[in-house]
């Protein structure tokens, strides 16, 4: 059965929004890997918090370098704690940091192709039919 | 191939213009020839494969370390 034209606009502007279960995804992976750390101190409570509250400020793809900064930022506070090793906490936030960074790169990198196909698109319907004479 | 006006006329007329085939499979062929010419939309996807690449690497560097990946990020990734 054909779709309606609100159905296809709702589909498309699906395409449009940065993947929701994504980002979902990306905060699960934070809470389970905190959930393995025994003692948590302050600081790594702050970091998970963190780079949630930053997963949750993206909504568009315009957002995510801002938020892949915060991630940084948020890492490197966590760090200036001598304390911490690589075989330890310090380890596990920074996959936890270069697994969410990565993610939304990809996510970034995707919503150009999306964007340049759109123009594309958007060209050529308003070439009003001109493609059919 | 160019179609005359009334030709396209002719065709506006048919079901299948109306409901949507026809223009909606058009459409995307003459976008999809379009994007294969350019070279933006190449690159484009070039950096989107390399983004994803290096994402699949981390993650399976990440559990060979013991962290946990919700399998919706693993298959967001293409793994």
């Amino acid at each position: 059965m054909a779709k309606s034209k609100a159905e296809i606009e709702k589909e498309y502007q699906d395409v449009l929004k940065v993947s929701s279960s994504m980002l979902s995804d990306l905060t699960k992976l934070m809470d389970d890997n905190a959930k393995a750390i025994d003692k948590k101190s302050k600081g790594q409570k702050k970091f998970n918090d963190e780079i949630k509250q930053s997963l949750s400020g993206i909504s568009s793809y315009d957002d995510i370098s801002q938020q892949v900064l915060k991630a940084e930022e948020s890492f490197n506070k966590l760090k200036k704690d001598r304390r911490r090793t690589e075989n330890g906490s310090l380890g596990i936030a920074r996959v936890q940091k270069d697994i969410v960074i990565k993610t939304l790169k990809t996510e970034q990198r995707r919503g150009e192709l999306i964007s340049i196909a759109n123009d594309s698109a958007n060209d050529l319907a308003n070439q009003k039919y001109g493609f059919f004479y | 191939m160019k179609l005359t006006k009334e030709q396209h006329e002719y065709i506006k007329g048919k079901n299948s213009y109306i409901q949507e085939g026809f223009v909606s499979k058009l459409f995307a062929t003459i976008l999809k020839k379009k994007l294969k010419n350019n070279s933006e939309f190449k690159k484009a996807v070039d950096n989107a494969d390399k983004a994803a690449q290096d994402l699949r690497d981390e993650i399976l560097k990440a559990e060979k370390e013991g962290i946990s990946i919700p399998s919706g990020l693993k298959k967001y990734a293409g793994l």
